[in-house]
């Protein structure tokens, strides 16, 4: 953990340098000094997304996540019973939680990161699984944890003279 | 985006706003006939530079080729709309610079002579391109250096006015189709 002001200045430019060079969307330094927060790494030790999708094949940062809504799906069974109003409920056990994944990118990199990268990673996910990360700021509230990627979808919006896509992953935690 | 857009369209409806507003009686105190308006302002010093006199000029506004005559005056608005997303966790939006979007508002008497309400007419479906010049010339400097400003665009708003014992008033908005040039 950096302690000096030299040591916080070296750990920011390292975090600047994992950002993708074609993202307009990148801090500068000057923005990185006044509000630190906007690098979403607590201690400036971890990675630079506000998500990290990571593997033995690889890793995915999520630099412009808007929402990430999560399911906590149940095995509850419904039994009708003829000639009474309402259903009766019989709870079996959690189904996997699921999360998606919903944000933007703005650079062919990190178009290029989903498409590519991510899909290879999703091909290999049986022997390397795929461990999520994400932060409300800096603090991860979700962290490490595996998913099972599953559909990809992305969804280019226009009007814009950069690549300005919608994104959506979908997850189902690993139990 | 939406926002953006609506935020362009709050300032033209403040800015028609503002027109509708200029008493008709300001506008017959105006020479009639004439073509050009020359004026000086003496400017306040500001900070880092020296005092400085700005001089206005003769204006000229054409339209097709065709000079309107009467032409009181005009104001160009152009840009690009800046889409501002806000992301999980941070209160810091992204920025997404957005397509181009400008129009050009032409004011003046309305004389008989006029055809710029036939520009606003579509032409077998398609409203027509309409090609607007507005030259400048500096009249104070010993050489007048004359700066010709290009808007093309199409007319999708026009409109004319009239009260009794006033002048009869057009004002025309024309939609920018690309960003004007200056020679």
């Amino acid at each position: 953990m950096p302690k000096t002001e030299e040591e916080k200045i070296e750990a920011i430019l390292k975090i600047l340098e994992k950002w993708p060079e074609d993202c307009p969307n990148k801090p500068t330094l000057t923005q990185a000094l006044l509000n630190p927060g906007t690098l979403h790494s607590k201690d400036l030790l971890e990675d630079p997304g506000i998500a990290t999708l990571t593997s033995a094949l690889g890793t995915v940062e999520l630099y412009h996540l808007e929402r990430p809504p999560e399911v906590l799906p149940t095995k509850l069974e419904e039994s009708e019973i003829p000639g009474r109003h309402g259903d009766i409920c019989h709870y079996r056990a959690d189904k996997s939680d699921r999360l998606e994944l919903r944000g933007i990118v703005d650079a062919e990199s990190e178009y290029t990161a989903i498409k590519s990268t991510l899909k290879t990673m999703r091909q290999g996910q049986d022997a390397n699984p795929i461990s999520v990360t994400v932060r409300c700021g800096t603090a991860a509230y979700i962290n490490g944890v595996q998913y099972w990627v599953g559909d990809i979808e992305i969804e280019p919006e226009p009007g814009f003279g950069i690549f300005w896509m919608n994104y959506s992953i979908k997850l189902t935690k690993r139990d | 985006m939406r926002n953006a857009e609506i935020s362009l369209k709050t300032r033209q409806a403040d800015w028609q706003s503002s027109v509708r507003n200029v008493p008709l009686a300001l506008l017959s105190k105006r020479s009639l006939g004439r073509k050009a308006q020359s004026r000086e302002v003496k400017d306040t010093p500001t900070i880092g530079s020296q005092e400085k006199s700005c001089f206005g000029g003769k204006c000229v506004v054409k339209i097709d080729g065709d000079t309107i005559g009467l032409a009181d005056r005009y104001e160009a608005q152009w840009g690009y709309p800046v889409a501002k997303r806000p992301v999980f966790g941070s209160q810091i939006k992204i920025r997404g610079t957005q397509s181009y979007d400008g129009e050009l508002r032409v004011e003046g008497l309305y004389s008989t002579d006029n055809v710029i309400a036939s520009k606003a007419t579509p032409v077998t479906g398609v409203l027509p391109s309409v090609t607007v010049v507005i030259e400048e010339t500096d009249i104070q400097s010993p050489t007048p250096v004359k700066k010709t400003w290009t808007f093309v665009g199409q007319l999708p708003s026009f409109q004319k006015t009239g009260q009794a014992d006033q002048f009869s008033i057009f004002r025309m908005t024309l939609d920018l189709s690309a960003e004007p040039t200056c020679a």
